[in-house]
Parts: structure tokens; C-alpha cells; sequence
């Protein structure tokens, strides 16, 4: 007969001493086998088959950060049983799971499209990219409300993706040159950028969207009651109703430009109308 | 204090920027962006299904190495298949469907005939005329399209006439073989034989009728009298 198989959390506990590179694989074959269990029962495991190396190394990570106490390698170890820590696992792999998912129809989120006022159907994440400044990114050089998303963004993502990020994009690095200052190859500079340009507009859609200020908003609303005749129909059918300047044009039977002239004179005729310029 | 043009412009593009937020929440509204998971959810689902437990399947796989990793495992593995093999092979001849013996499926050819005078005044002698008659009518429809349909009536009537009459018989049972009706052909064939034993042609149908019927012991003894030497 064989050796016992060892369970989890002996497997858990030999990673706090000198464990050998068996117990590691054997211990990240138990948590991939939870992984691959929810992913081939759940509809969502298409989106993050991809994701399966990943997940299994952030359940290690989650487990090392909430089980294993500091200190030397006997106070290291986990003293509950091990159905206690089969408990903690199955619940982190789950929590990685959806995370991942989650995070997963976030970035497809971003592939959404979205018709500009100017009629233009565009991809939101490029929609985004526009928002950001990055040759100043990061510096508050630029728009106060959109430099804060920005800051806001930067500091949600990993380190190495936020240095990258700025390195590639405000700093103008090729990506040669970024590979060789983090010792790494050129391919996964490629990779890891595409990813954190993902994580980056997501974090940044977040704070967009919560920039919002309802007070200024609500001032807009009461100044443009102000307006009469089409600069009150143009203004209307831009702000409330969301319309394109073509089909504001098509529903007053007016050109195109006539209407970007109305739209701009309303816009003038609002901020006149309130106090301060409506800016406080 | 009239605001300055620089105040204006920052006013435009915040209405811009809120614009640009209201258009992204509804293309974020309108998106089919695909299910979302909850994590409380997978875990029940995982602690209940508890995948890592003694039930698992690379536990299995464990103990089957295990079982033939010595030499008493390996005989009580090789013994089992062995019995299961047995007992296999007593169902399946218990079970198994054997096939009826396969028959003569196909017609036989169509024997030639050819009016003979000569035959015909000899058959006129031991056979009754009118059914000597008869079979010449019947005759009459060799090489039509319809042969057997016509024929059949008429062979019947010299039959029933005279049943001594041999090439009435005969042919009776060759277009009642060739009508695929080989059960009812075996006795006018038996019958010509019978009235003229000599003849092989006789047998050598009855031969066919046989074997299509199934009835092999009668077709192994024809085929033995039809192989001596005459």
C-alpha cells in the first residue's frame, strides 16, 4: 500500500517550514481542483478559463494573508482541523471565483458602445481613453474633476501595473525599454499592459461616474426653464432627452449646424442665467 | 461682477462631462453584459458538493494503485476479470440470437421449354386429352411478360383433369416458385417427381423448394439421389 495522501491542511501547515517543491504542487492541485470544479459547473466558467493559473496562485495568496499568523514556523501553522480550513478554502476559491467573473463582465462592459452628442457610435473603453490625459496623468496638471478619477483610478491598481501604466503612456517608454528596467520579457510588458489598460478603465469608469454632481446638474435643470422658442427645444432634446445633434435636427426640421449654433447660444444663455455662472 | 469667458468655458465643459456621464450610464444600462457570480452562493454550492472529500474521484484512483501494487491485489484483480470474462461468455450463449438457416432466397431460372409433338402424342396416351388440352394452352403463354399469372389457372385445370399428368405438375410448381410461394410449390413438384422419377429436372426444383421451405433433411436426401451416378 501507499503513503497516505496528506490532507489540506497538513499540506497548509509544511508550507510554513521547508516544504518541498511536491507539497507546493500537491497543495495548488487541491485548490485548482475546486477552481476547475465551480468552472465546470457554473455557466460563467467560459469567461475565465483563461483565468484558472491566476486564480489558483490569488486562492494561495488569500489563504497565506488571512490563515497564516506572523511569527516563527510552529506559531505559522494553522491549529484548527481539517475540515475547518477545507471550510476557509472552498469559501476563498469561491470569493476568487467571483471576483474574477465579476471583473470579467466588467471589462466586457467596456466593449459597450455609445453615441456621442455628436451622433458618433464609439466603444466606451475608447470613449475613456479620451477622458484621460495622460501626458499629464497622475500630475494634476490637467481638468480637476477628471484629474481626481485619474488619481483615483491609478491608485486602484497594482503598483507595477500603476508604474507601467504611466511609464507607457504619459512617459512615452517603449516597451522594450520597460521590459529591460524590470528584467522581464517583452511579451509579458504586451500582456500585462493590455490587462492593467483594462483594470485602469474600470477603476476610472467608477470614479467618473461617482464625479457626478447632482447640485450642478439640478442648477443646469432650473436655468435652462429660463430659455424660450428653439433654444429651449434644442437645449431640451440635448440634456434631457440625450439626443444627437442629427436627430435634434430631424425632429425640428433644422440643418445640423443651425442647431450646434442653437445649442452652443443656449448653453451661453443658461450659464448667464445663473448666478455666479452657474459654477457654485 | 459678469463672469469672464475662461468661466464660461469651464461651465460648457462640465455640462460636457455630465452629458458624457448620463450617455455612459445608459449604454452601461443597455448592455448585456453577462452573469454575475455570488460568492456566498459558489460556496454553499462547493461545501456541499465538497470536492476535495473522501468521495472523490482521484481517491479512486488511489486505491485501485494501490490494489494492484502487490502480488495478492494483482491475482484477486486478474481472478475477477477472469470470472467476470466467463460468466460473460455463458450470458452471451444463453442470449445471443442465432440466426434461422439461411434459405434460397432467389428464384429459380426459368426452365426451357419447347413444344414437342412427338412428347406431346406420348403424352396424349397416358394422360386424359383435355387436360393434355389444357396444359398446351397454359404452355401457349411461354416468354410472355405474364407467363406465370396466365399460366397458373390453366396448369390447375390440367391438374384437376388429370393429376397424372407430370409436366402439368411440373410447371405448376415452377411458376408457383417463381411467385415466391415455394411452400405451395413443393407438392405438385413432389408429385411430378413422383409420376416421373427419372426425370432430374423435376427433382433438381423440388431441390430449390426444398431449401427455400427450410426443409433441409428432405433437400440433403434429394441432393444425395441426384448426385449418384445414374
Amino acid at each position: 500500500m501507499g503513503p497516505r495522501p496528506r490532507s489540506e491542511v497538513e499540506l497548509f501547515n509544511a508550507l510554513a517550514g521547508t516544504a518541498d517543491q511536491a507539497d507546493l504542487d500537491e497543495y495548488r492541485t487541491r485548490i485548482r481542483k475546486c477552481v476547475l470544479w465551480l468552472l465546470g459547473r457554473r455557466p460563467s466558467g467560459e469567461l475565465v478559463v483563461g483565468d484558472v493559473p491566476d486564480m489558483v496562485e490569488e486562492v494561495v495568496t488569500r489563504l497565506e494573508a488571512h490563515l497564516r499568523p506572523p511569527g516563527d514556523e510552529l506559531t505559522r501553522r494553522f491549529a484548527g482541523s481539517n475540515e475547518q480550513f477545507r471550510r476557509y478554502l472552498y469559501r476563498t476559491v469561491s470569493s476568487v471565483y467571483a471576483d474574477t467573473v465579476n471583473l470579467r463582465v466588467r471589462l466586457r462592459s467596456l466593449d459597450a458602445p455609445i453615441v456621442t452628442s455628436d451622433g458618433d457610435e464609439r466603444v466606451l473603453g475608447d470613449v475613456l481613453d479620451d477622458l484621460v490625459e495622460w501626458p499629464t496623468a497622475g500630475e494634476g496638471l490637467g481638468r480637476p474633476d477628471l484629474d481626481a478619477g485619474v488619481q483615483r483610478a491609478l491608485a486602484r491598481v497594482s503598483e507595477r501595473c500603476r508604474r507601467w501604466l504611466l511609464a507607457f503612456h504619459r512617459d512615452g517608454t517603449p516597451i522594450k525599454e520597460i521590459a529591460r528596467q524590470d528584467g522581464v520579457r517583452v511579451n509579458n510588458v504586451e500582456v500585462a499592459l493590455t490587462r492593467c489598460r483594462g483594470y485602469f478603465r474600470l477603476a476610472f469608469l467608477d470614479a467618473f461616474l461617482a464625479a457626478g454632481d447632482e447640485r450642478f446638474r439640478a442648477r443646469v435643470a432650473a436655468g435652462s426653464r429660463r430659455l424660450s422658442g428653439l433654444h429651449a427645444a434644442v437645449f431640451r432634446a440635448s440634456w434631457t432627452e440625450r439626443r444627437t445633434l442629427a436627430e435634434t435636427a430631424t425632429l425640428l426640421r433644422l440643418e445640423r449646424d443651425k442647431v450646434k449654433t442653437l445649442l452652443a447660444e443656449a448653453k451661453e444663455q443658461v450659464w448667464r442665467a445663473l448666478p455666479e455662472g452657474g459654477l457654485e | 461682477m459678469t463672469p469672464g469667458p475662461d468661466a464660461f468655458a469651464e461651465f460648457s465643459r462640465r455640462l460636457d462631462a455630465e452629458d458624457m456621464r448620463e450617455r455612459v450610464r445608459r449604454a452601461l444600462d443597455s448592455a448585456t453584459t453577462g452573469p454575475m457570480e455570488d460568492p456566498a452562493d459558489l460556496s454553499r454550492a462547493l461545501e456541499a458538493a465538497d470536492p476535495l472529500g473522501e468521495g472523490g474521484d482521484r481517491r479512486w484512483t488511489v486505491a485501485i494503485r494501490d490494489l494492484v501494487g502487490a502480488w495478492p491485489g494483482r491475482v484477486a484483480v486478474a481472478t475477477a476479470l477472469g470470472a467476470a470474462l466467463v460468466a460473460g461468455l455463458i450470458v452471451g450463449r444463453v442470449t445471443t440470437h442465432i440466426p434461422a438457416p439461411a434459405v434460397v432466397a432467389q428464384a429459380p431460372p426459368l426452365p426451357a421449354y419447347r413444344p414437342q409433338p412427338d412428347r406431346g402424342l406420348a403424352l396424349g396416351e397416358i394422360t386424359a386429352p383435355a387436360s393434355a388440352q389444357k396444359f398446351r394452352e397454359a404452355m401457349a403463354r411461354y416468354g410472355e411478360a405474364d407467363f406465370a399469372q396466365r399460366a397458373m389457372p390453366l396448369l390447375r385445370e390440367a391438374i384437376a383433369v388429370d393429376p397424372r399428368n407430370d409436366q402439368a405438375q411440373f410447371w405448376l410448381g415452377v411458376v408457383l416458385l417463381r411467385d415466391g410461394r415455394a411452400a405451395d410449390a413443393a407438392a405438385p413438384l413432389e408429385a411430378a417427381a413422383r409420376l416421373a422419377p427419372a426425370d432430374r429436372t423435376y427433382k433438381g426444383y423440388l431441390l430449390y423448394a426444398y431449401l427455400q421451405i427450410g426443409a433441409l433433411q428432405r433437400a440433403q436426401a434429394l441432393q444425395q439421389e441426384l448426385l449418384k451416378p445414374r
